[in-house]
């Protein structure tokens, strides 16, 4: 994994695949490190994305700053809004 | 009174299956109806369909939505729409729901929308046919969505339901550069052409929650990673327990509302 444009090339995938489709996932290289960040559906979804990046970048240390969104899903509000 | 619960962005598969249903058991307790803002489905397969319909079924008040970007992934958006349709969930293109509740007529306008940006920065039909075609399908939303207004607008309380954005403030913390993706202007100005007290949208999951149209229309980006819980609620017209001293609880009434807009 040498030039940026292969970590673009990367995020595509992670976006189109049929079995990923993570659309909100951020790939950056500093040193010998992959910093993978952005957002995805669910914590099965970033071991997966994790995984694929980990395959791809080969002799790359995969640092995880993904978050996951469905933090609250089943929290309903504390409080509504008054719309006026 | 009504209270509206709304939440799009859901986005749900088999790993999520029932997530959100626990948090929905109460509804009731907290609003009147509930609205469904698009990209319910992860990949948008038929299965998925399947098990959107299970997580809102049979829920203590009425259900309607619109699908997303990501619920026409596979172009199963017809199969979906029946799957949900046929579990009592209402699912509007282009159309309009009129909801005769205790607490008063509810018409609820809803449709996909789509991108084509904001003043200034915004796609227009010139060009290549692609450019063309996106811009026609952008320009073809608003009018499915003033359509659905128009029969919507016989009710009390009108809201207009899409999953594309109808304002650019509601985009705030997405990248500039990918909101003609994210939102189209004449959204908002249908919505404002027809007089609706909220406007409610998703897609935008990196976006704000709070906005509004040119002519002061509350809109509300209820996107599940932006409003953080189950669903918000929107409470329009008057409270039954009536005026609080401070005055922070004081509606206007529907009619009101409306008639002081363009
Ligand atoms: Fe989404
Ligand atoms: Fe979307």
């Amino acid at each position: 994994m040498d030039t940026s444009y292969q970590l673009r090339e990367l995020e595509r995938r992670l976006a189109e695949d049929r079995s990923i489709h993570e659309l909100g996932v951020h790939l950056q290289q500093r040193g010998g490190r992959v910093f993978v960040s952005g957002t995805v559906a669910s914590e099965e979804s970033r071991s997966l994305v994790l995984a694929v990046v980990r395959e791809a970048c080969p002799g790359h240390e995969v640092v995880d700053d993904l978050a996951c969104d469905q933090g609250g899903l089943g929290q309903p509000p504390e409080s509504s809004e008054a719309i006026r | 009174m009504i209270r509206v619960a709304a939440v799009g962005d859901i986005h749900l598969g088999p790993d999520l299956a029932g997530q959100h249903r626990a948090g929905l058991m109460d509804l009731d307790q907290h609003a009147d109806l509930l609205l469904l803002a698009g990209d319910l489905t992860r990949h948008g397969t038929v299965e998925e369909g399947f098990i959107v319909a299970q997580e809102y079924r049979d829920l203590p008040v009425p259900v309607v939505a619109v699908l997303g970007n990501h619920d026409y992934q596979n172009d199963r958006q017809c199969e979906i729409t029946q799957v949900l349709e046929d579990a009592g969930i209402r699912v509007l293109e282009g159309e309009a729901e009129v909801l005769h509740l205790p607490q008063g007529c509810v018409g609820v306008a809803g449709a996909k929308g789509f991108g084509l940006g904001f003043a200034g920065r915004c796609a227009s039909e010139f060009g290549e046919p692609e450019m063309k075609a996106f811009t026609r399908h952008g320009r073809q939303s608003s009018e499915q969505l003033a359509g659905a207004l128009q029969v919507a607008a016989e009710a009390e309380v009108v809201l207009a339901l899409t999953h594309y954005a109808p304002v650019d403030q509601t985009l705030v913390g997405e990248p500039p550069e990918i909101w003609p993706f994210l939102g189209n202007y004449l959204l908002g100005q249908v919505i404002d052409e027809a007089g609706v007290h909220l406007a409610l949208h998703g897609h935008a999951h990196a976006g704000t929650e709070k906005g509004a149209t040119e002519a002061g229309v509350p809109v509300r980006n209820v996107a599940q990673p932006v409003i953080h819980t189950a669903y918000a609620v929107y409470e329009i017209g008057d409270s039954p327990h009536g005026e609080s001293a401070d005055g922070a609880r004081i509606r206007q009434s529907p009619t009101l509302a409306r008639t002081a807009r363009p």
